[in-house]
């Protein structure tokens, strides 16, 4: 409670601030880092970690598109292409179903050796579940930090031995890998977990914003005249729908329904 | 046959229906309310409908009111609306529709006021009062100027901003009636968002909104969301900040002195906030994720995020 009003008065002092803080009212604890932007980025991070090891071990060919199939076997659809005059391959962005189908479904066989591909995906899993734990209301807060440490040192599983030499086994990723959005997760969601056990983390999710968001353009592209008109700017046009849409809410206009009867 | 003939042969046999059905609605229907509304019928190519009683436009009001519903939620335009009502004439009038829009707008309108600002306007009048070196701005205002002559009305920037109070004045009854909330738990917990989105190639569109957590059931349909302020503009601090100002005050009142709705009765308010990465550090005034100091809730740096066995505590000092 206290912090934010420091921030308020301190904030030059704090490392990272530039401005004071616009909602100074509400206490740092109830600024809640969303579960769909957590997953979004790590996946993320994940999956271009996948593209950057398949890039400088085995390399972007022609072959890679017969490989790519298994992305069709999941039901997602994606596909690497040469940028026109240069020699680097672009690849499709996968949308937040995407990304989940593949962390959960994608083998990882085809393009690893078998013990590597095991490792992945036991990352993978390990953040799936993850994933899980943060959408259910009843997660133990300490359960979860311990799970989540447990996966940071799976991320981060060394490589044993020297490289070339027999007894080496490759490891994972190293902490330079690391992004703020997995430090959030380790370290402050399992707090969050336990301030907010009433509640869970599920309702703090942006999924429903992102979706009003989508709304509101379909609104603006469909129904406004797009700032076009004289009267009224699109955004007013859309605030006063959304007032119509609380008259909606709170009015149910009986109707009596007509029923047909067919006369043979 | 001749149109005119026509109608009139249809109007006698309309009135033929009307007093038959008359005579036996008690008999047969065992009713004596029941009003015979219309009869279609074919004659050669053409359909006709026969409508009794007063002219149906008070009788459709309900029907327009739907419609509007309709229209409102799923977007649909109204000339589309208007080349449906050709295909089933049994549908509410454009006219009739438009108008029972319009009365929908003004009730509420009234009930929750939009009020209107612009981005340029109210960013000029902070810097005028305020820091800053006064050359830059004299010379942006010369640009709005022009701008305004140059294209008669720009919306470029515009805003809009409803007030928290009026919404939830709005909403306690609704939610109070379908018992979302109690008066024995008096605790009213509100969540604000923001997002960032383009909307086509070159308009940036801001909006910020609440939601109620004590509707923990229905928080994940996007209409349980209401939007306090929408405004064209960019995602960042001084945008944030003006156009904020409004609900910053609001949201300090509620916070310090909770809410008292229409009947009197007081509920206590609790503030959450959430958003992405990006929402939140700009209304703490803080960093990009990829700054030295990354984290909004401690004060782990880049080098230290590397450092696994430490660890870390929203910030308390």
């Amino acid at each position: 409670m206290e912090n934010i009003d420091q921030l308020k008065i301190g904030w030059k002092k704090t490392k990272g601030h530039k401005n004071p803080p616009i909602f100074d009212m509400i206490p740092l604890t109830n600024w809640i880092p969303d579960k769909l932007h957590i997953m979004l980025h790590i996946t993320d991070r994940l999956w271009s970690l996948v593209l950057n090891e398949i890039r400088s071990t085995i390399g972007l060919n022609d072959d890679i598109h017969n490989k790519i199939h298994e992305m069709k076997k999941i039901g997602v659809k994606f596909e690497f292409w040469l940028i026109q005059g240069s020699t680097n391959w672009s690849h499709t962005s996968l949308m937040g179903p995407d990304k989940l189908k593949v962390l959960k479904n994608f083998n990882l066989e085809v393009f690893f050796p078998i013990e590597c591909a095991r490792k992945i995906r036991h990352l993978w899993n390990g953040f799936s579940e993850l994933h899980t734990l943060l959408c259910e209301k009843n997660t133990n807060s300490n359960e979860f930090q311990k799970k989540a440490f447990e996966w940071l040192k799976i991320f981060l599983t060394p490589s044993i031995g020297k490289i070339k030499q027999p007894n080496y086994v490759k490891g994972l990723y190293f902490p330079d890998d690391l992004t703020p959005y997995i430090h959030v997760l380790i370290y402050h969601i399992p707090e969050f977990l336990e301030i907010h056990q009433k509640f869970g983390l599920k309702i703090f999710s942006c999924s429903p914003i992102e979706k009003k968001n989508h709304q509101q353009i379909m609104k603006y592209f469909r129904k406004t005249m797009k700032d076009g008109g004289c009267k009224k700017s699109a955004v007013v046009e859309i605030l006063e729908s959304e007032n119509r849409a609380l008259f909606y809410m709170t009015n149910h206009t009986q109707i009596n329904k007509t029923k047909q009867i067919n006369i043979h | 046959m001749k149109t005119g003939a026509q109608r009139n042969r249809l109007i006698q046999l309309g009135k033929n229906f009307a007093t038959n059905f008359e005579c036996e609605k008690l008999d047969t229907l065992n009713s004596s309310t029941s009003i015979l509304r219309d009869i279609t019928i074919q004659l050669d190519e053409a359909n006709y409908q026969l409508s009794f009683g007063q002219p149906n436009t008070e009788i459709k009001k309900p029907q327009a009111y739907e419609v509007v519903k309709t229209m409102d939620l799923n977007n649909i335009s109204r000339d589309a609306y208007r080349s449906l009502t050709k295909i089933e004439p049994g549908l509410p009038k454009e006219n009739l529709v438009a108008s029972a829009k319009s009365e929908i707008t003004i009730l509420m309108n009234n009930a929750i006021p939009i009020k209107e600002f612009n981005m340029k306007d109210t960013l000029v009048d902070d810097d005028d009062s305020g820091d800053g070196d006064g050359d830059d701005e004299n010379n942006e205002k010369d640009v709005t100027d022009n701008d305004i002559i140059a294209t008669v009305k720009n919306f470029e920037g515009a805003g809009g901003y409803r007030n928290i109070i009026n919404i939830i004045n709005y909403l306690i009854p609704y939610y109070l009636k379908n018992n979302i909330i109690n008066l024995i738990d008096n605790n009213l917990h509100i969540r604000i968002s923001g997002d960032g989105r383009n909307v086509g190639r070159k308009i940036k569109h801001e909006m910020i909104t609440f939601a109620f957590l004590n509707n923990s059931e229905n928080i994940m349909k996007p209409d349980n969301h209401y939007t306090l302020v929408l405004y064209s503009g960019k995602e960042d601090y001084n945008s944030l900040l003006t156009s904020l100002s409004f609900l910053c005050r609001e949201l300090s009142k509620l916070k310090e002195n909770g809410y008292t709705d229409l009947e009197n009765n007081h509920w206590n308010v609790h503030l959450y906030i959430s958003g992405d990465w990006k929402f939140l550090a700009t209304c703490l005034g803080f960093n990009m994720a990829n700054s030295d100091s990354f984290c909004i809730w401690c004060s782990c740096t880049k080098s230290q995020l590397k450092n696994i066995n430490a660890s870390w505590k929203i910030l308390i000092s």
